[in-house]
Order: C-alpha cells, then structure tokens, then sequence
C-alpha cells in the first residue's frame, strides 16, 4: 500500500496507525449495511469539512464546458443528411445570389448572359466541399467540387469523378453527364481523337437538363443533323436560340442544306421578329444578325437597306461596316449574269465592298472568281477596266483585277504599281498590303524592309487572319529571323489550324534550326490535320450526293433560290 | 491542520520550511557539510560542465521550438524551488544510495548520448544527473517533492522522435473538430480539411491561428508549478495535471471560434497579425484563470477531513483511507531519516567518477565541436538567398518531358525557418489532364520524411513503401513512396528523395544524426573539417481521380526517378558554381 512507512517504536500515536494500516482488509471486512454506514460516516464529516466558496470556484467553468460541450455534441450528433441538406441549400442561395449579382452587373452593361455564372465566390466551393465532407454520396456537391477541381487545372481528376457520377452503362446524373460532353467537345477541338458514340450518348443524356451551354445544344443539333434527324436537329437548335438568338442562323442554314426554304424563310422571320425590339442595341449587333437572317433566305435588297440605315445610325461599327460590305458582295454574285459563253457581272457592287470595308479580306474570293472567269487572257476585257478606271478614275477593283493579270503575265512593275495606286487611296486595304508585301519580296533584291512595314500594316488592321502571319513569316524567313519566323507561322496555324502550307512551311523552319522534337510533332498535327481535311471532304461529297437524292420540289408559293 | 495543503497556509509552510532549512544547515556537524558540498561538485557541477556543449546545442533546439520556449523559466521555477522551499542536508544512507545508482544511470545515458551524437539524450541525462544529486542533497526534503520539483525540469524534455508534435497535432485535431461541430450549431457555415479551416471566404491555417496546442507543455510546467507551490497532494496534483490537456483544446477553440465570430459578425480577420497575439494573449490567461479555478475545487474537494476529532468516535476505516490518500505524500515531510555522510566518498570511487567525468569532458567538447562545425547543432540550416537563387528553375524543363506538359513555376521563400524547406522551387506540369508537381525544397539538415505535410492538408495517407532506385543512379539507395486519399475521393501519389550538396542521394535508411556522425570520425581522421552540407529534396506529386493501375505506377515511379536525375544535374553545376 503506498504510503507506508516505518513506525517510529517510540511514538505510541505512530504504532497505533501503522497496526491500523496493516490491517486495512480486515478494517474492511464487514457487512455491507456496516460498510455503507462507514461511507455514510465519511461522506458527512466530508460534506461538514468542506470549504464550499472553493469547491463552487468551478461552477463558470464548469458552466462554460458544459454549454461547449453540449453544442459540440449536438453538431456532431446532429443528423448528417439534414446537415448536408442545410449546407446545399445555402450553397444554391448563394448561387442565386451570384447569379442575381452578375445578372444586374450584364444589365448595367448591356451584355447578354444566358448561362450561370462560371466564377462562383469560394464561399460556395466551400460549401459544396462540406456537403460532401458530410454525405459523400450527395451527387451535386460530387458535381460541384470536380467542376471546381477543373477550374483549379485538375481537368483528368474532375474527369475521372464526373465519369463515376455518369457512366457510359446506365443513365447517369445529367448535369455530369452535360460536363462530359462539353470536355469531349474541347477535346476534339484540341485535335484528340475522341469517340464519337460516347460524345452522343452523353450529349443525349445531357441535354436533357435545364442548364445546358447553348454551344452544346448547337454541336447536338449538328451531329443529329449529320444523321438527317433534321426535325429532332431543329429542336436543339431552337432551344439554343433561346438563349442565343443569332444561333437561329444555324438553324436557317441548315434548312437551306435541306431545301426548306418555307422553314428557313419562317425561321428567319421569327429570329427577325426576336431582335425587332432591341435592334438599337448591342452597337449594331442586332442589325447584323438581322441582316444575315435577310440574306440567309435571300432577300438582299432588304438586307442591303437594314444595313444601310444601321450604318447611318451606328458609324464607327466596324461589324456592320463589315457586313455591308459583305452584302454588297453577295449582291455582286446575285446579279452576275452568265450568257451563253460569257458572264455578266457589275463591278460596281463590289468596288462598293471594298470601299465600305477595305480590310474585309472576303473580297478576295470575288477577285479569284474574276480572275478563274479568265481576265487577264482577254484584252478586250483589260481594255475595258483600263477605259473604267480613265472614267470614273476611282475603281478599285478594275485596278486590283489590272495588278493581278499583269503578275500572271509576269509584269510584277506593273502589278506593284496597281497596288501602290490603290494603296494611296485606301491605305487600310488589307488585301492590298499583303499581295504589295509578297511582290515586294520576289524583287530583286527583295525590298524586306518595305514588305515587313506592309504586312505589319495589314496585321495591325486585322490581327486574326491567318494569311496575314503566313505572310509575315515567309518575310521573316528571308530576313534569316526564322525564331520571329517560327512563332508567326505558330500565330496563322493558332488562327486557322487547318493551313496545310503554312505547317509545312513551319516544319522546314523547325527543321532548320535544328528542331527535330518540335518538327516531327508538326509532322504528326500536319498528318492529322490532312486526314481531317480528306474525312471532312468526303462527308462533304457523300452529304452532297445524298441531297442529290433526296432532294424535294419547292412548294410552289414561295421562289427557290435558284430561281 | 498539520501538514496543510491549502493555499491559505502554504505561506505559513513555506516560510517554516525556510526556517527549518537554515537552521537544520547550521545545526549540520562539519562533516555534512563537507559531503554536501563534495556531492554538489561531483554529482551536479562537473557533469553538468561536462555536459554543458551539448546542453548548449540541445537548448538552441529548443528555442527554435516554439512550443518549448518556456523552457528556461520552467527550469528557473525548478531551481528557486529546490534552493528556496527545501531542506538542504544528507539524505538517508538508502536515499544516497539510490542518488549513487541514479547518477551513474545518468552519467552512462550521457555517455551513451556522446555516443549516439544526441544533444536529446544528453538533456535527458542532465534531468537525471540533477534528480540524483537533488535526492541526496535535500534529504529533509521528501523523495516526492523532489520528484515533483525535478519534474519541472523533465517537462522540458520533448518528446523523442517528434512525439510532442503528435501530442500538440492530435490536440490541435480535436480543437478543430470540436470547432466544427460549435460553428454547424451556432449556424456558421464552416469547413476543416486536414489542418486548414474555411470560414466563409476566409481561409487560415488551424496550426497557426491555433499556435496554442503548443502551450500544452507549457501548461504542464505551470500545473507542476502551482502544485509543488502549493504542496498539493498526489491525488489533487495528478487530478489537477489530468485537467491540462482539456484546458488546452478549450483554449484553441476558444480562439477559433473567436476568429470565426471576427470573421463572420466584425469582417476582422484575428488569425494573424497584433489582433491575433491579443487574442491569443486574452484566451490564454482566461484558459489559465478557468485552470486555476478548477485547480481550487479539485483540492477543496480532496482536502483531508478535519472534523473527525470532534466527532469523539472511533476512526472509521473508511475515513482513515480517505485520510490517508489525501494527505499523502505531505504526511511524509519532516519526518525523515537524515544522514550524516553519502557512501560514495571511497577513493576508488572518486578516481573512477574522476575519469568518467573526464571522458565526458573530452568526448563532449568533440562531439559539440564537430556538430557545431557540420551545422548538426540546428534543426533549421540556412544557405542564403543568392544561393538559392542559382538552383534550377522554369528553364530547368522543357515545356515537353517525359509525357508531361510544363504549365507553369513557382518559387516560394518561407519568410522564417521551416521544416517544409525555406525555400521551394515549383513546377507544375500537366499529365493528359491531371495536375503533376514537382518541387525542388531545401535547405534541410538530412533526410527527414515529409508526409505529415500531406496529412496536415487533409490526405490520409493510405501505403508508404520504400522503392529501390534504378541501378544506373550510381550506389544503391531507397526513395519513399507514399499513396494517399482526400476526402472528395482523390488520390495522390507522391515520391520523395534527398541529395546533398555534391549530388549524392541520401539513402532513407540512414538517418541524418548517423550519418553526421559517421563524416565527423571520417573527418577527423582525415584532419578535414568542412561543413555539412544542406540537403535538398525533390518531391514529386501525381494526382489521380482514381486509383492508379500497377502500370501507371511504374510509369510514375520512372518519371520521378527521371524528374529526379534532372533535378540533381541541374542543381549540382548550380552549386559547384555556387562554390
């Protein structure tokens, strides 16, 4: 027993205590009544030798922890599922909130939104990450947290989850199911070979929901369009209009691929009718859109006009300068009149395209139409445009059409002439710039200085075109800066992945410099990019062959388009 | 009441244990005194001297501890209390005798801690060495109160093998749990991931906000201070130290939920900054006022009954016991056996105290000039900014390796030491979509495992095995591998390994104090004495929304091994330039 010690023979008091001690079991070895009354002894004399004010000293204390205590177990005792039900619905106040706040901030900025919001404060990251910290199976928070994770970079890890909420066997949760198929769709985008099956089942599943982007309503619509489910195809498309009326346009052009100008006239209509109220708005947009509806079902005239008076009321917008000039092309087609072995065309519509949008670099199709009619082969039609240009002095495309034969015919004075000519009056000409720029460089010697200054020109008026940057970087390689050469060519393959020459042309420039990872790497995009081009033609032809068959007569009412 | 234990009367008692003491001092015949005094050279001042290089290094470590700052009060505590409230004089034949064994305990334990280059044994031995000699030098002072003075001494020991950080951790867990819970019903949406809390928009880190788990230890030396103050009981002591850790969690979510309620009511952020030490400050003393409290009642309850006289009947068995358990072991003072002379004064035992103190001596002054030179004194090394700088960076990979696709770098400086690495150099890559990290982090003083990094950010860690490196990385050395889980059901895979300043790989099985000291008897015999080099650590993460095949962890573990090689090229012509 602790506390033990030896008596002290000569302290009786101390020997009496330590016999006591010795026999504590037999101090103890009683009836249970006599067992209870000595306890009852002890609580007594210690209840009467108590100091109360300090034993009561822990009741604050005491109070403290047990009121912590108390609301520490009843959070965590608390039902788990009503916990993660409070915690999910704060989460979608707080979403609508987000969404109210972004709503006003389009309105004060009158920028149209029609889908959620894709930056939610962290506070509802939070929240979404609690609901599944508390209910692991709660399949919006699973949604939510991997749609963070993407926004965080972890595209693969939000993947795998978003794959484990909808899988390819059984239906899964739609919204994940969405998800996939907007990831399949940037992955394609990015040239990774995707399966198209999977792509259209998730998409099946997930359009079925509310909030679905309308970009993927529109490839939906596409891919049913691919398969001649036109009627199911129109539906998607509808329902993406709702959202983003100019994808109505879509819509249009498809039922013009189908012949059913009825359908694409009435639907051109509604997308009219849609934008009537809000045609002021968006600096001309709504014009735009309209126009294009117009020209879609072929009435230019009305197009012509809408666009004429939008440009009156908004000019400085340099998308309704661009569709004026647009139109004025296709009505430069529209009146070109093919009699027996010659073709009929007033050049006037075009030299107004030109003039309205001199960087519209579209007009380059009318020239090489011109161009493969012939010209520069018959004199009586380069009489012609020199006699135009002696008239009116200010044509533009009698000039342009004048550099071009003499280049065929091997006259690069001549042509550079022309060019410079047109330049001086239109400056911004971005067709101009980049043809002047390319014959500067085959002089001899090549005026690189003078080319570069022009191409930057050209760049400077319109930075996304991709034959711009070709151009720049077949300078850049005869300047021996085939680095600057190299991100050029990278910035016209960004523009347009498709161009073929310019890839080749970056794999000479990579091979060069002694590139070979990076060349090879472009071999293999160059190679995809071929089989990609030869698929799509060929889809093209069959689709074509296929209209061939199916095509239907116009309801008599309403003229075809050929007509 | 003789013997008291309530603070009312433990002036009283103090200041007649004072009196007792000196006049016991003046009654001592000369030859007491001349043990005393023989005793307090040998069995305290010389191995302490001895093994003052040591004890040096050993408190520079604890100052760069936190949690042990205390540690110079708590040791002032002890020593005012042994030399002030006890009673100076022999003990018992039996007690000196017990001292004897115990001081060779503790000379063999620093013999031991010279040995196995360790300043923690060294300390360890200096606790014992001081309760010997405390033993047989108050001998009118019960063995149990110089326990429960040298106990002050001891709490400044931590805990081997980063245990004390396990305790604080482990309490630090419960406070934010608990918090948890609190702020659910109190209706504060809230978060806790690993050691992170999320309050609203507002993110801070429990271990910082919460600094406070750490005052546990300091807590403890309190505790053992108000009891041996107060000359508490064993029962009411032990009750009162039993309550320390709860006040400790009660202190952190206290702080917790009053940075969530300065958070979500006042838009104050109190997890860092002055506002932060004020609370901290305030919570505190208010854990140490509800402590004290506690403390009152815990004795006011277990006091000895003092009305048993007046009841003029037999003791009852019962109340004898409960007596007995409440007075001991204050019953014991005074009435001890007092010696006159130690038995350890024999020549032959003082020649061979004499040569092992001497030893010591020798063997102490190399081990400390040898850590002191290899850097091995600190937990933390340093090797400057511009150094630093030198080490590889975004250049170091191609946007294209090994699959992977380079995103992005990063370079993080701690501003203070850190066990993670001062510095870090971070690249980030992506792997067809899921994020791979590799850090390059250094300086550290050896190989030190790195996981509970991952655990305090609220992985679990689920398998960690060593893997053999391949054989064309030179001799043959181990990494660590680790797989781990998140709550969202992510997985991580991590794998880690050290070089030093030459490139050379540090093999996990060799622990950095082994292989200190290995160089230093390399070193000496050679009569070479450069410094120890900082090591560096390239750690690379994979994470994973599934778990990965036994494919791609090959294909992992090989990239890393890759990563690694790279790593190391790269910063060891960073470094022979550096030099």
């Amino acid at each position: 027993m602790f506390g033990q010690k030896n008596p002290d023979p000569l302290n009786p008091e101390e020997e009496l205590d330590a016999k006591i001690k010795t026999s504590w079991i037999q101090r103890f070895r009683m009836s249970p009544v006599d067992l209870a009354g000595e306890f009852l002894d002890l609580f007594s004399c210690w209840r009467q030798s108590r100091r109360w004010t300090s034993v009561l000293m822990i009741l604050p204390v005491a109070l403290v922890a047990i009121i912590m205590g108390s609301l520490v177990a009843v959070g965590k005792l608390s039902d788990p599922n009503a916990k993660a039900a409070w915690y999910a619905e704060r989460a979608m106040k707080e979403i609508e909130l987000a969404k109210a706040a972004e709503l006003e901030k389009a309105t004060a900025s009158k920028e149209s939104t029609g889908t959620a919001s894709k930056q939610l404060p962290e506070f509802v990251d939070m929240l979404f990450r609690r609901v599944l910290q508390i209910n692991q199976n709660n399949k919006f928070a699973r949604f939510y947290v991997a749609a963070q994770m993407d926004r965080y970079g972890s595209r693969g890890s939000a993947r795998q989850i978003m794959e484990s909420l909808a899988t390819t066997k059984t239906t899964g949760y739609t919204k994940a199911h969405t998800w996939l198929a907007m990831d399949l769709v940037e992955r394609a985008q990015k040239g990774e070979a995707i399966n198209l099956e999977t792509l259209k089942y998730h998409l099946k599943r997930g359009t079925s929901g509310d909030e679905v982007p309308p970009s993927l309503l529109l490839i939906y619509s596409q891919l049913l369009q691919q398969e001649n489910k036109t009627a199911e195809s129109q539906e998607f498309l509808k329902r993406a209009a709702e959202f983003e009326p100019k994808l109505l346009l879509n819509a249009i052009a498809v039922y013009n691929q189908n012949s059913l100008s009825v359908q694409a006239r009435a639907t051109a209509d509604m997308l009219v009718e849609k934008i009537k109220n809000k045609i002021d708005e968006n600096d001309g947009e709504n014009i735009v859109l309209t126009s294009q509806a117009l020209m879609l079902t072929n009435r230019i005239d009305e197009a012509m006009e809408v666009l004429q008076k939008g440009s009156k009321r908004f000019p400085n917008s340099s998308k309704l300068a661009r569709e004026l000039s647009n139109a004025y092309r296709i009505k430069f087609r529209a009146t070109a009149v093919r009699l027996s072995d010659k073709v009929n065309v007033n050049l006037d519509f075009l030299n107004a395209a030109i003039v309205i949008d001199p960087t519209n670099i579209n007009v380059q199709e009318e020239l090489m139409l011109l161009s493969k009619l012939g010209i520069w082969q018959n004199e009586a039609i380069i009489d012609t445009l020199r006699a135009r240009i002696a008239t009116t002095g200010t044509s533009y495309v009698a000039r342009l059409l004048l550099a071009e034969t003499a280049y065929g015919r091997g006259k690069l004075e001549d042509a550079i002439n022309e060019y410079e000519v047109v330049l001086a009056e239109l400056p911004r000409m971005t067709l101009a710039l980049n043809n002047l720029a390319m014959m500067y460089t085959q002089l001899t010697p090549p005026k690189l200085d003078e080319a570069m200054s022009l191409i930057d020109r050209a760049i400077e008026a319109e930075p996304k075109v991709a034959e711009f940057h070709d151009s720049r970087g077949d300078i850049l390689v005869l300047q021996k800066r085939k680095e600057d050469a190299i991100e050029s060519y990278l910035l016209a393959l960004a523009s347009s992945p498709e161009r073929v020459e310019t890839r080749e042309k970056l794999i000479a420039v990579y091979e060069d410099t002694d590139q070979k990872e990076k060349a090879d790497f472009e071999r293999g995009r160059l190679e995809i990019v071929k089989k990609a081009l030869e698929e799509q033609r060929s889809r093209a032809e069959q689709a074509a062959k296929q209209r061939e068959q199916n095509v239907q007569p116009p309801p008599p009412a309403v003229p075809s388009p050929k007509e | 009441m003789s013997n008291s234990v309530f603070s009312e009367d433990s002036e009283e008692s103090d200041s007649i244990a004072l009196a007792e003491r000196r006049s016991a001092h003046f009654l001592m015949d000369a030859s007491a005194v001349s043990t005393l005094r023989m005793w307090l050279l040998s069995g305290l001042l010389l191995p302490l001297l001895c093994l003052a290089p040591l004890l040096y290094v050993q408190s520079r470590r604890l100052i760069d501890q936190h949690a042990f700052w205390y540690f110079p009060v708590s040791i002032a505590v002890g020593g005012w209390l042994l030399f002030a409230t006890s009673s100076y004089r022999p003990a018992s034949v039996n007690r000196g005798r017990m001292a004897v064994v115990l001081l060779w305990i503790g000379l063999a334990a620093a013999a031991f801690g010279i040995y196995w280059y360790s300043p923690w044994v060294i300390q360890v031995a200096s606790v014992i060495v001081l309760l010997a000699w405390s033993l047989a030098a108050f001998g009118g002072t019960s063995w149990t109160r110089v326990f429960t003075i040298c106990s002050l001494f001891m709490v400044t020991v931590p805990f081997p093998s980063g245990r004390d950080s396990q305790v604080s951790n482990w309490l630090q867990s419960i406070a934010s749990w608990s918090c948890n819970g609190l702020l659910d019903v109190i209706g504060i949406p809230n978060i806790v991931e690993g050691d992170n809390m999320q309050i609203a928009e507002s993110k801070f880190r429990v271990s910082v906000a919460c600094a406070g788990v750490d005052s546990v230890f300091a807590f403890f030396a309190i505790g053992i201070a108000v009891i041996a103050i107060r000359r508490c009981s064993f029962l009411s002591g032990l009750l009162t130290l039993l309550t320390i850790p709860f006040f400790s969690v009660f202190e952190n979510i206290l702080r917790l939920l009053t940075i969530a309620i300065g958070l979500v009511y006042f838009k104050t952020d109190l997890s860092n900054g002055w506002m932060h030490i004020e609370v901290a400050v305030v919570v505190f003393i208010i854990s140490l006022l509800s402590f004290w409290l506690t403390h009152k009642t815990i004795v006011a309850v277990f006091e000895p009954i003092d009305q048993v006289i007046d009841r003029g009947t037999e003791k009852s068995g019962a109340i004898d016991f409960y007596q007995m358990i409440t007075r001991w072991p204050v019953d014991v003072e005074g009435q001890l056996a007092i010696g006159t002379e130690l038995p350890i004064w024999r020549p032959s035992l003082v020649s061979l105290s004499g040569l092992v103190v001497i030893c010591l001596l020798f063997g102490s002054i190399t081990v400390y000039s040898a850590m002191t030179i290899s850097n091995s004194d600190v937990l933390f090394v340093d090797i400057g900014e511009e150094k630093a700088a030198l080490l590889p960076s975004d250049a170091a990979f191609p946007e294209q390796f090994g699959g992977l696709k380079k995103v992005g770098f990063r370079t993080i400086t701690q501003p203070g030491m850190s066990t993670q690495g001062k510095y870090s150099h971070l690249w980030r890559f992506d792997d067809q979509g899921n994020q791979v990290f590799v850090s390059l982090d250094f300086p550290f003083p050896g190989w030190q495992p790195i996981w509970s990094f991952y655990q305090f950010n609220g992985w679990k860690i689920l398998e960690i095995k060593p893997v053999e490196a391949p054989a064309n990385s030179g001799s043959a050395w181990t990494v660590e591998e680790f797989k781990m889980q998140n709550q969202y059901g992510l997985y991580g895979y991590v794998w880690f390994a050290f070089f030093d300043e030459n490139g050379t790989p540090i093999d996990r099985r060799n622990d950095t104090e082994q292989l200190s000291r290995k160089n230093i008897f390399e070193r000496l015999k050679n009569k070479e004495m450069p410094a120890t080099q900082a090591t560096y650590q390239v750690q690379v993460f994979f994470e994973s929304g599934k778990e990965l095949s036994e494919v791609e962890g090959e294909r992992n573990r090989k990239l890393f091994f890759a990563i690694f090689e790279q790593v190391r090229d790269q910063s060891q012509s960073a470094l022979r330039k550096a030099k």
